[in-house]
């Protein structure tokens, strides 16, 4: 599973770089630039606005005045022109330009072209009489032209006054400028107003939130923010807010299931780690990740190095995981089947103490369709794989054997101790004739010849790997014979090696022999042992027997055989017998080689199988309750012999059951004596259990335990039972006191 | 016998350590002819997947013997070359001897049938490589 916070590592760095790439302006300039221009235009139309009003207020008064003073003026001309006097128009003319503020006066009679009197105070001309009162204004004056009327109210003439404005244009300029410092302050005002405003109430509220949202990005708990406005951006605080709690609640409970997971994943006693296509690791999954790879801080290293530490280019298999690797983000996830199986499946890593062996399993980490990460789940499997090889060594050893068996009952015990000898006496003449190093072809030749029939007879007793080496040498040693045929006058120098590889052939027959002597009923004895035919020897024992003495005795001694060979039989059966009632048994023998002689010797097979039968139907329990009972699941009974005396032996059958209390065929028999002579018991219900429904098909079959003991007294042995209630039973078989064990 | 899984070629000096890597890689299954003589693992290499060669010889070094079978031209395109040796600065050098890789732990049965193991593997890997390319190619 990958780690979320891994999953996006550059996300807090993100921000300032995209505000670099997108030409980051902010919200406050912008706010800042539009109250600018929109505060600018504002006053500019309302100081053109009010300036136009200025004026023309001030013209407009300067008109009513000048038309009042036209009026007027017309009227006093009335008589003066309804009687053509010139002097008193003159008159009315100068009183009228006495007022500074008149420019031009003009008076024409009725129906003439040219006025009668025409006066200025500056520039200008008369021009054509008005046909019309009327009022004109432009930049610069006010001209006023009325009729003047005579005394019944005809029309005598006109008169054109014309007024500066020069006055008003000067008032004008000046109440301009105070106009514009108006409203420029007022722009200004305005504009810090409206900056202010916007900087509290929008810029530093988003300032902080946009704080507070790269805190949040960054992880950082404390990341709040406190905005209290009751509008939009309080209302979005309180919104961030909200999510900020959301995201952390989240963030918690995923963190609780991410350490949830990892304690699952801990108690997987995996160790597991995520990494990315470039083969870096980018996260642990398990605590048991340390132990398992033995090493610590994992974030960051490459996950070829942590799987071969130490293998370079070279490395075989550190090659192929890296051809897999590379394949493992390339293909789709519909193709990871074909690719696991070309995945490794164990590494064993060189640790200073051990070597560790890891079981490999890789995972897929999917996301859109595509590989992105792949988790690796380690198993140490060291003990498994240390296990998996004793039991293949064991296989082995048992294999081995098998073999010798077979070779024992194909060609004989003595056949291959008669080999065992001749194979060193041809390993030793080879050395000696190959000790100098430098050798002639006669030397040649004969270690050649001996070191073939050993070869020859190596095989004839599938000794394959003792084959196989002399096979090398043997090769060897033909092609040095013919560089010597060549230069028959001259020494052949031997390889190094040739010596090391004659003692390793030596250490091969002895590892046979020891394979012999650990695979022969007899034991050790087997190598002593010659073959005679029976019937002769019992036919040369009755003589000497008869004849008593010395030779009787040596004659029972050529006629007793090792203890482990009337048993060998019953040690592959047994277990055989146990499976049958669903129990495990293993039969351990000690005292192979011990000597066995006739009289014990005709009965031993039976008894011992008798009682090993009863100690599985009565004494071994199963499986199952054996465990329950902190026992092996496997029960054991051992068989042991040991001579007591010259010609008597002492043999005993332990199991580790139930003991006598759950024995039902000994149950009865059972009294406060520690040691229970059935003998001495075998008058009272030991002879009718024999017969009994518990004494069952596997118990039952041969003869009852009565009969064993009355077999074993015919032989001058009595059966000893001890009582250990729950550590199992042992029986012992040893000589009666008045007979001497013998009976020949 | 398991399916034969891929053909193997050995050169080394020591016919012991012959007889004992050919029992390794044919017990798991591999296809293995071992020599002493160059000039039979030359003709050997043309039929194998992978030839590995010892890298100390008496007559000459591992290199060499490499340089003398590819002068044979015998061996295929796709033959690996692997060289065999406990000496790990030998094995650093695997590409100056003209190498595609080296085996180290010589005489660890385990770690060399690992790392053939990891050689057909990575054989493997090439072909499906390519034929992934193949048919994108296509498509």
């Amino acid at each position: 599973m990958p780690d979320p916070a891994a999953e996006s590592p550059a996300a807090p760095e993100a921000a300032p770089a995209d505000e670099a790439r997108s030409g980051f302006l902010s919200l406050g300039a912008k706010l800042g630039v539009a109250v600018v221009l929109v505060v600018t235009i504002a006053s500019a139309l309302v100081y053109f606005r009010v300036s136009q009003r200025e004026r023309e207020a001030l013209i407009e008064s300067k008109r009513v005045a000048a038309e009042m003073v036209a009026d007027l003026f017309a009227a006093s001309l009335g008589a003066a022109l309804d009687f053509g006097d010139k002097e008193a128009v003159e008159a009315e003319v100068g009183h009228l330009t006495e007022n500074k503020e008149v420019s031009f006066v003009a008076v024409w009679q009725a129906g003439q072209a040219e006025p009668l009197v025409q006066r200025s105070t500056s520039e200008g001309g008369t021009g054509a009489a008005p046909s019309v009162a009327r009022t004109s204004v432009s930049e610069d004056r006010i001209e006023v032209a009325r009729s003047v009327r005579g005394g019944e109210g005809k029309e005598v003439g006109t008169a054109l006054v014309r007024f500066s404005l020069a006055r008003e244009n000067a008032a004008f300029a000046v109440n301009r400028t105070r106009i514009l410092w108006l409203v420029l302050g007022l722009a200004l005002g305005t504009m810090t107003l409206l900056l202010l405003v916007t900087r509290i109430s929008v810029v530093g509220p988003i300032d902080a939130l946009l704080e507070a949202a790269r805190g949040l990005e960054r992880g950082e708990r404390g990341s709040r923010v406190r905005i209290f406005a009751n509008d939009e951006i309080g209302r979005l605080a309180r919104a961030f807010e909200a999510m900020r709690r959301a995201i952390f609640d989240r963030e918690r409970k995923l963190a609780e299931a991410n350490a949830n997971l990892r304690e699952l994943f801990d108690h997987m006693r995996q160790g597991i780690v995520v990494f990315d296509v470039d083969g870096k690791i980018t996260g642990t999954q398990s605590r048991q990740a340390e132990s398992v790879f033995g090493v610590t801080g994992f974030e960051g290293r490459e996950i070829s190095d942590l799987l071969y530490p130490g293998a370079g280019s070279w490395d075989a298999e550190r090659r192929a995981f890296e051809e897999w690797r590379k394949l493992a983000f390339d293909v789709s996830p519909d193709g990871w089947s074909e690719l696991l199986a070309l995945a490794p499946r164990e590494v064993r890593l060189s640790a200073p103490a051990s070597e560790r062996a890891l079981s490999l399993d890789f995972q897929p980490l999917v996301r859109d369709g595509a590989v992105f990460g792949v988790m690796l789940l380690a198993t140490d499997v060291s003990d498994e794989v240390r296990l998996r090889r004793e039991v293949q060594e064991q296989g082995e050893r048992h294999a081995r054997q098998l073999a010798t068996l077979k070779r024992l009952v194909s060609g004989g015990g003595q056949l291959f101790v008669a080999f065992l000898s001749a194979a060193r006496a041809r390993l030793a003449r080879s050395r000696t004739l190959m000790a100098g190093g430098d050798v002639r072809l006669r030397e040649l030749d004969e270690a050649f010849q001996n070191l073939h029939t050993l070869k020859g007879e190596a095989r004839s007793f599938e000794l394959s790997e003792l084959t196989q080496l002399i096979e090398g040498v043997e090769n060897r040693l033909s092609t040095l014979r013919e560089q010597a045929r060549a230069k028959p006058d001259q020494t052949t120098t031997l390889d190094d090696d040739l010596p090391g590889a004659l003692e390793a052939a030596a250490r091969l027959l002895d590892e046979a022999e020891e394979l012999f002597v650990a695979a022969s009923p007899s034991g050790k004895a087997a190598l002593e042992q010659v073959t005679v035919r029976r019937s002769d020897l019992d036919a040369l024992a009755r003589i000497a027997e008869r004849q008593g003495g010395e030779l009787g005795a040596v004659s029972q001694r050529l006629r007793a055989r090792a203890f482990g060979e009337y048993l060998a039989p019953l040690l592959e059966q047994a277990p055989s017998w146990a499976e049958q009632s669903g129990k495990r048994l293993r039969v351990e023998l000690d005292g192979r080689e011990v000597r066995v002689f006739p009289g014990l010797a005709e009965v031993l097979p039976g008894v011992i199988t008798h009682l090993v039968r009863n100690a599985i139907a009565h004494g071994i329990e199963a499986p199952k309750t054996r465990l329950e009972n902190g026992k092996p699941d496997v029960g054991t009974v051992v068989i042991s012999a040991r001579a007591d005396g010259d010609s008597r032996v002492v043999v005993e059958v332990c199991d580790d059951g139930a003991g006598i209390d759950e024995n039902p065929v000994l149950a009865a028999l059972a009294d406060d004596k520690h040691a229970l002579d059935l003998e001495r018991s075998r008058d009272g219900s030991f002879r009718t259990r024999a017969g009994s429904p518990a004494d069952d098909t596997l118990s039952g079959r041969g003869m009852g335990l009565s009969a064993v003991v009355r077999e074993l007294e015919g032989a001058g042995y009595s059966l000893f039972v001890e009582r250990r209630t729950t550590a199992g039973t042992r029986f012992v078989i040893s000589p009666r006191p008045e007979h001497g064990g013998g009976r020949a | 016998m398991t399916e034969e899984r891929g053909r193997i070629v050995v050169l080394d000096d020591s016919w012991l350590i012959l007889e004992k890597i050919r029992e390794v890689l044919t017990g798991v299954g591999y296809q293995a002819r071992t020599t002493t003589s160059v000039e039979v693992a030359a003709k050997l290499a043309k039929h194998a997947d992978l030839v590995i060669i010892d890298f100390h010889m008496p007559d000459m070094n591992g290199a060499e013997a490499l340089g003398a079978i590819k002068r044979a031209h015998t061996a295929g395109p796709g033959t690996e070359f692997y060289l065999y040796t406990s000496d790990p600065d030998q094995a650093a050098r695997y590409r100056a001897h003209g190498f595609d890789g080296a085996f180290l732990k010589k005489g660890d049965d385990v770690a060399l049938t690992q790392q053939v193991d990891a050689v057909f593997r990575t054989i493997s890997l090439k072909k499906l490589a390519e034929r992934m390319r193949r048919e994108r190619k296509s498509s």
